[in-house]
């Protein structure tokens, strides 16, 4: 078995020999994370019997072997560890007997702080587990899988590591990748203190314009640079009915007023990981007051009960208001604003003061676009139309010098176009840009797959570049920017109704949408081209009218069996 | 004895010999064991602790619980585990009869200890005292 052309590497946490014994007799399919320096396999080593390297027996070995193993896939953790005192992990409030019985989940704690998403299989089953201390450690755990009764079942054993390392690629194609820092030595300055305020236990405030990346560093740089072991919450303060934020908040219980229920609030669902509350400004001045008192207390009670829990978060706000002008006009508490460290805030730069960092930001851009489904699935139909081989990525050049023999998709940006990018002021931020490049790639992508599909475009060479039109990135500039002439309400009788149906890809669905406008418009003008322009484009007519032919074959229509369809209707 | 004590001497019962002996029985298919899976075998049958038969480890840890309630499922496991030791030398031989049968016995005492375990359904809380049931 391979993912990705790669076997993933199994660590084994256990006592005994039992499961490393299982492992290398029937899934050797892997490799093993093991303590020795030796390049052999175990199953073919010379010296295996009595070899005590295999795998790690208690948590200092489990250190050892991934400090010499950092690209360790997947942990196999048995949860008994009969090990003498010096040995294990002792809990506190626990007795000798009851520490060796769950020196897994302690293997699993320690295991956290250094690495938070490691996944990590338990060996055992949810029926050994029915212990209240192991259950509430598990749940909050999302990187854990109990075996459960595959545990010496090597056949599916293998196949539950398969889809946990499956799984952790695919959550790892989900993130949206690592900071993006740049080469700006205010980037630079920002990250250091990002990183250093985090590992306090002191709460942080981040400011910046929307669209600047506030969430992205929050979730990328401060949360992974806590340490913490739990999971990452944000709240976006400012999509909450007011009277809705303190449940949201602080959670609930029944009977706290009409239709509550028992739930937990934001805090309790990060405990022990980062809380971010986005748009701090907009919190309504009651609940500003009990935030308040929860920082000083460092606890919080749920809506309607007495009960005190723990406030165990790192608290990062986030806002794109002058918190201290709030403040001066009484909108904002002065204590909270005080309680929050405003003097060790963090300010994200706007786009147009970096744009030293423009072309990084979009050859990022847009190698991620096409990383996630479903768009790599139209990258991926577009090569195989074009009889590409190679791995399913894309990646921005400049100009038409990018090299013919690279895999993949190369999606060429004129010099015309960059310079034209670099004068523009960029009032969405980072966000507009990124939307700008996804809107173009797709366009462009979508273009070029029925360029292939006509025959048009010929040679391997061309299909693997793909020109970003000068005109169509300063288009979607263009009705992106909010200061520009209002679009008025569609003409009486200009619109057509569109029936939805789900496709596989968004590409699909938008293909079927658009057909059916195209469908509609032949018919409301009489299949007459040039009318058909004047309802969708503005500019040269005669120029539209060929755009809209062309744009109706390659959508597959066929004006012939339109109007054969139509005298067949009437 | 309580019946939260009882639980946990049943999840021992499940974790060190249910668990344990069925380790290789569960890998073993239709055709003639290997030899690196036959000697795991034998290590589960008769060196379950690394030192005692796993007939010896199921006596002492259902020696408490069957004191307290006896149960039909403790006399299936005896039986099976006594006759898994009556084959004894012919598993260690590697006959193909015997290791089959052993492994068969073995999957059928980790599905009767796991379905008492399952059927005593009190939680149990870590902080309350047990004694250890590992030893080796």
């Amino acid at each position: 078995m391979s993912i990705q052309g790669k076997k993933p590497k199994v660590l084994i946490v256990d006592d005994g020999d039992r499961y490393v014994e299982l492992a290398h007799a029937l899934l050797r399919a892997y490799t093993y994370a093991t303590r020795c320096e030796l390049d052999t396999v175990c199953w073919e080593c010379a010296y295996r019997d009595g070899c005590a390297l295999t795998h790690a027996h208690d948590w200092a070995e489990t250190v050892q072997a991934l400090a010499k193993h950092p690209d360790t896939d997947v942990v196999l953790l048995d949860l008994v560890f009969d090990l003498p005192p010096e040995r294990l992990l002792l809990s506190k409030g626990h007795d000798l007997a009851t520490s060796r019985q769950f020196q897994g989940i302690e293997i699993l704690r320690r295991l956290r702080q250094a690495h938070p998403d490691l996944p990590v299989v338990l060996m055992t089953s949810s029926a050994e587990l029915s212990f209240e201390e192991a259950a509430e450690a598990l749940a909050v755990d999302e990187f854990v899988t109990l075996a459960g009764a595959d545990t010496f079942d090597a056949r599916s054993l293998g196949l539950l590591i398969e889809r946990v390392v499956a799984r952790q690629t695919t959550r790892q194609a989900d993130e949206p990748g690592d900071y993006f820092w740049g080469q700006s030595s205010r980037l630079a300055k920002l990250r250091r203190d990002a990183e250093n305020l985090a590992r306090t236990s002191l709460p942080m405030v981040l400011y910046g314009e929307p669209g600047t990346g506030k969430s992205a560093l929050a979730k990328q740089v401060i949360h992974r640079a806590t340490g913490r072991a739990g999971p990452f919450v944000t709240v976006d303060l400012a999509a909450i009915p007011p009277n809705l934020v303190a449940a949201e908040l602080f959670g609930t219980v029944p009977g706290a007023f009409s239709g509550a229920v028992d739930r937990r609030g934001c805090f309790e669902q990060a405990r022990g990981g980062t809380l971010l509350l986005d748009e701090i400004g907009t919190l309504p001045p009651d609940i500003q007051r009990l935030l308040l008192v929860s920082l000083q207390e460092r606890s919080f009670t749920r809506l309607g009960e007495l009960k005190q829990r723990p406030l165990d978060v790192k608290l990062v706000a986030a806002t794109n208001a002058d918190l201290k002008s709030a403040v001066r006009e009484k909108r904002f508490r002065a204590d909270l604003y005080a309680r929050l460290n405003p003097a060790a805030s963090l300010v994200l730069p706007p786009l147009r003061e970096r744009l030293d960092d423009l072309d990084g930001l979009m050859a990022l851009f847009v190698t991620r676009i096409f990383a996630d489904e479903p768009d790599r699935e139209l990258l991926a139909t577009y090569m195989k139309s074009a009889g590409l081989k190679g791995p399913i990525h894309a990646r921005l050049t400049r100009g038409h010098s990018a090299d013919r023999h690279a895999s993949g998709v190369a999606f060429a940006i004129s010099r015309q176009t960059c310079s034209h990018l670099h004068r523009y002021d960029w009032p969405g931020n980072v966000r507009e840009l990124e939307l700008l490049l996804t809107n173009a790639a797709m366009l462009t992508l979508f273009d070029a797959l029925e360029g292939v599909r006509s025959g048009r475009t010929s040679g391997e060479a061309n299909r693997r570049i793909i020109p970003l039109p000068t005109k169509l990135i300063r288009d979607l500039l263009e009705a992106g920017r909010t200061d520009g002439p209002a679009m008025g309400p569609p003409p009486e009788g200009n619109s057509v109704q569109l029936a939805l149906q789900p496709a596989e890809t968004v590409s699909g669905t938008m293909r079927h949408m658009e057909r059916q406008v195209f469908e509609q418009l032949f018919e409301q003008t009489d299949g007459d081209f040039n009318a058909m322009a004047n309802r969708l484009l503005t500019g040269d007519a005669p120029t539209n009218a060929r755009r809209i032919r062309l744009r109706f074959n390659q959508l597959g229509l066929r004006a012939r069996t339109l109007r054969k369809r139509r005298l067949s209707q009437r | 004895m309580g019946e939260i004590d009882r639980r946990r001497q049943l999840a021992a019962l499940v974790h060190s010999v249910g668990k344990y002996i069925s380790r290789t029985a569960r890998n073993i298919g239709a055709a003639p064991i290997s030899a690196p899976l036959l000697r795991m075998l034998i290590k589960d049958l008769y060196h379950l602790d690394g030192e005692h038969t796993a007939s010896a480890v199921f006596a002492r840890l259902a020696a408490p619980i069957e004191a307290q309630k006896p149960d039909r499922w403790i006399d299936r496991c005896r039986v099976l585990l006594r006759k898994i030791d009556e084959i004894e030398p012919a598993v260690r031989r590697g006959d193909d009869d015997a290791v089959h049968l052993a492994a068969t016995m073995a999957i059928e005492i980790d599905t009767l200890l796991r379905s008492a375990f399952e059927e005593s359904g009190v939680r149990v809380n870590p902080g309350q005292k047990t004694q250890s049931p590992h030893r080796r």
